[in-house]
């Protein structure tokens, strides 16, 4: 873990940063910046970054010290002609993000409209004795069983639920149960 | 983090698509590849052409490059078969059978052999080597003692920031300051040379 004496003093100068990234001395929160200072150049190496480099090189085997400029140069421009890399692993990622992006709107749309459907079924006019609200009437059909049961949902449901949104069974004079939602602070 | 750190984020940048990066890499690491390679090929061409086959391979290679070992491991071995590929397509083997750096690459650079150095180099280019280590070992020289000291124990010892201000009993910041001024003062020595050499050869 860095060191806070290591993270970037104030003022510092992009050589002085250079030298310490260059040591791993830097904090992992400048990283990001000081390296993308230093690959904004498009096709040539920063000189400091290539000086320090061979410095240290030199100081570890003179033998280092041969500067092949001339190779170097080969190679970036081999470079140059490369297409730029979209690593396998990088691209399941965004594979996965991606799907993640269609699939789950398209699933959670599904779902929205599947539990419209479900409330909205029983009350639109010609299918009041839909299958699934006929079960809710059948039900109905014992008054005492029903009353209990809408009793007991509501002290158990106004216990559960979010502050300010109260949900409420009624029962409607013709036997159906319908539930709705209404603020705690509205009626 | 360390240097190994470093080298990551760049690969992991390369692996991204940003290419300047893997130029850094290359400016960084291409020295060591040529000084490998030309303990198994004599020719300074052939070595130019293989470094430079190396560091393309590697970057053709990247997508498949998942950290587990350092990148200059992993750079040495791909540098390796290309010069063997590369013999073994002429029929030859390589001159010498006696490859240190090779066989493990994670020791520091200390070793020092001037024959395969005049191998690599036309006489021009053995001159300008020459004229970068005297011109590197000198302005070390006449750096002030605490200067001096600092940039040796990191760039020669490997130590890191922490180890070095125990060893000089001073605080990381000035460890910090120390190695910059170091750095900055030997570069300052060593641009002319390289301006020129630049001039001449680009």
């Amino acid at each position: 873990m860095m060191k806070p004496q290591l993270a970037h003093p104030a003022g510092e100068t992009p050589k002085e940063q250079l030298s310490a990234l260059m040591d791993g001395a830097i904090a992992p929160t400048q990283i990001d910046a000081v390296l993308t200072t230093l690959c904004a150049r498009d096709g040539s190496v920063p000189e400091d970054w290539h000086t320090y480099h061979l410095i240290g090189d030199v100081l570890r085997s003179t033998e280092l010290a041969h500067d092949d400029a001339l190779t170097h140069r080969k190679i970036l421009a081999a470079l140059r002609n490369e297409p730029p890399l979209v690593a396998p692993r990088l691209r399941a990622l965004w594979q996965r993000r991606s799907m993640r992006r269609q699939v789950l709107p398209a699933g959670a749309a599904l779902a929205a409209v599947a539990m419209v459907g479900w409330m909205v079924w029983p009350q639109l006019p010609n299918h009041s004795a839909a299958p699934h609200t006929q079960f809710a009437g059948s039900e109905a059909n014992d008054g005492s069983t029903l009353a209990e049961y809408v009793a007991a949902h509501q002290q158990f449901s106004s216990a559960l639920t979010a502050p300010g949104m109260l949900p409420l069974a009624r029962e409607e004079a013709s036997g159906s149960v319908q539930i709705v939602t209404v603020s705690a602070t509205g009626e | 983090m360390s240097e190994r750190d470093i080298d990551q984020q760049l690969v992991e940048r390369v692996q991204r698509g940003d290419k300047q990066a893997f130029a850094l890499l290359v400016s960084k690491y291409q020295r060591k590849i040529e000084r490998l390679v030309s303990r198994m090929v004599r020719d300074p061409d052939e070595i130019s052409d293989i470094t430079q086959e190396a560091f393309i391979k590697a970057y053709r290679a990247l997508p498949k490059f998942r950290g587990d070992s350092a990148f200059y491991t992993w750079l040495y071995r791909i540098a390796i078969n290309c010069a063997k590929n590369y013999l073994a397509g002429r029929g030859r083997r390589p001159y010498t059978q006696s490859s240190p750096n090779a066989q493990n690459p994670d020791d520091r650079e200390t070793f020092e052999d001037n024959e395969n150095l005049s191998d690599i180099n036309t006489p021009e280019s053995l001159l300008m080597s020459k004229q970068v280590a005297e011109t590197v070992n000198q302005a070390v020289d006449d750096l002030p003692e605490d200067l001096r000291t600092a940039v040796t124990l990191r760039e020669i010892e490997g130590m890191s920031y922490e180890e070095i201000a125990q060893a000089m009993h001073c605080p990381i910041g000035t460890v910090r300051s120390r190695i910059f001024r170091a750095r900055e003062a030997i570069a300052e020595r060593l641009r002319p040379l390289l301006d020129t050499a630049k001039d001449k050869r680009w």
